[in-house]
């Protein structure tokens, strides 16, 4: 690769020096290690790109590269490049025990199969603004309170296996725009039926593959949000309408893919522009477009892309659609 | 200033060993160093460049004007840079990567560091250390005992290829 066709015409170091006719003296101190002289924050960027066993290796080649290494604003484990070894986690035992930095801005833990509460505290301590919690926390327990009273997370992503989400009393978190739950349960009586109102600067909501159990409407509402994404829920609940079935079987639906994009964000009722993807016309998603039509006063477009399973009797469940009221007397629907 | 006259104005670069180099002003400016010494108006003559060598200098300029003659596509410039820096060897890109910093020229910066990277990745410590030519300033006692605490960057397997 690089290194081959450099070979040829490789100069030594010394050679290099001697050559150059003017400014010696500089070049030979600094040729003798040009990386090591990069700015700290340079080196902190190259390392920042390498899987964190390998930024740990580099932080083991001189004391200059040790300092940019235990002074990362960027923490990423992921178990899958963790090299075959028995000790993953003693080794981020060990990294979050030596750093030095007061400030982190990114955490990350990758398919970690049990997350300790101290990362998690680790991460709110260092003033984190970029949080990923990907595995699983001990069965139930809570996520710790200091990551909902962390004022410097700006997106946090949440991918917890089977986790029952929960927000404690008080939550602080005034600058989050963006927010990820991923393989969660988002269940009634532990959140409330407007969950998300609580983070005044919430932008980006995505809701991917929970499971969700509400028996009256679960509504998303923040004054900021102008992104929703929604797919591959176990339940269509989010928009749930009076009650779902609860056997989950039943509610196993076709990835139904859910993009809404929000005009301005309160609640449902301003909806400009919705795209339902792999529509499949089976009667609960059926329900759903009703729901957003006849709830959605501010609506232009819904597009639907139908996936195989609407090709059966396509043309009688479109035109139930197009007979559905409509609260938006500008509302097109399109099928794709 | 100079770009108000409606011809391609050409700049003089002077390298750190006195090589001097014409650029076309407007791929030149993609290093915010050297803009800034445009728009201040200290382009006149010969731009000195103090922390760059004539061989990185010239390769510098060789990117300058191909990513310039790209127009505004992410896909092609992306690809015009991996090609750029694929032929590179380790001291070129150490060069380098000082020499983007220097011009504050990001594009080149991110595409460097992001190369270095790739090389640095699943190799052994003495095989960068080799490599990239760094040097190893512990003393034994010191480094007997950092190697200690990660002992096991040393386990599992590293390749040391050259590819």
């Amino acid at each position: 690769m690089a290194d081959r066709s450099g070979k040829p015409r490789k100069r030594s170091r010394e050679c290099r020096s001697s050559s150059s006719s003017s400014s010696k003296e500089l070049l030979v101190i600094g040729d003798a290690d040009r990386l090591s002289r990069l700015p700290q924050e340079i080196q902190s960027d190259i390392l920042c790109l390498l899987p964190i066993t390998d930024a740990a290796k580099v932080g083991l080649l001189s004391k200059t590269w040790r300092s940019t290494w235990l002074s990362l604003p960027k923490l990423a484990f992921d178990y899958r490049t963790f090299p075959e070894m028995e000790k993953k986690v003693k080794f981020i035992d060990q990294t979050l025990a030596r750093h030095s930095k007061s400030s982190v801005k990114t955490f990350e833990l990758h398919l970690v199969p049990l997350i300790k509460i101290a990362w998690m505290k680790f991460a709110t301590r260092h003033n984190v603004e970029k949080l990923v919690l990907y595995g699983e926390i001990k069965k139930n327990k809570y996520l710790p309170d200091c990551i909902f009273t962390c004022r410097s997370l700006v997106k946090l992503d949440l991918a917890l296996h089977g986790h029952v989400l929960t927000f404690p009393e008080t939550v602080s978190l005034p600058n989050l725009r963006k927010l990820k739950l991923k393989h969660l349960v988002l269940y009634e009586p532990e959140l409330s039926q407007d969950p998300f109102s609580i983070f005044p600067a919430l932008e980006k909501l995505s809701i991917f593959h929970c499971t969700i159990h509400y028996t009256e409407i679960l509504s998303v509402s923040s004054l900021r949000l102008i992104h929703f994404t929604m797919v591959k829920m176990l339940t269509r609940g989010v928009i749930a309408l009076t009650t779902w079935p609860s056997q989950r079987e039943a509610l196993q639906l076709p990835n139904v893919e859910f993009l809404v994009d929000f005009d301005t964000g309160v609640d449902f009722r301003c909806l400009d522009d919705v795209c339902i993807k792999n529509f499949g016309g089976e009667a609960i998603e059926r329900m759903l477009v009703r729901y957003l039509l006849a709830n959605s006063s501010d609506l232009t477009l819904m597009t639907i892309f139908m996936n195989d399973v609407m090709a059966n009797g396509m043309l009688s469940k479109i035109s139930e659609i197009l007979g559905y009221e409509k609260s938006s007397p500008y509302a097109d629907v399109i099928f794709n | 200033m100079a770009a108000e006259t409606g011809t391609p104005t050409t700049l003089t670069l002077k390298s750190n060993d006195d090589e001097l180099f014409s650029v076309a002003e407007s791929a030149a400016i993609l290093s915010v160093t050297i803009r800034n010494m445009v728009e201040d108006g200290c382009a006149g003559g010969v731009i000195p460049l103090d922390n760059v060598d004539g061989k990185t200098l010239a390769s510098v300029i060789t990117y300058m004007n191909g990513i310039s003659a790209i127009p505004a596509d992410e896909e092609k410039k992306k690809s015009y840079r991996d090609k750029f820096l694929s032929d590179k060897d380790f001291e070129t890109l150490a060069d380098m990567v000082l020499a983007a910093n220097y011009l504050n020229m990001s594009c080149l910066m991110d595409a460097v560091s992001a190369k270095i990277a790739q090389v640095m990745e699943k190799k052994s410590v003495g095989w960068v250390r080799r490599k990239f030519g760094i040097e190893n300033d512990y003393t034994p006692e010191e480094e007997a005992a950092v190697k200690e605490e990660h002992k096991w960057t040393f386990e599992g397997v590293e390749t040391d290829d050259d590819n």
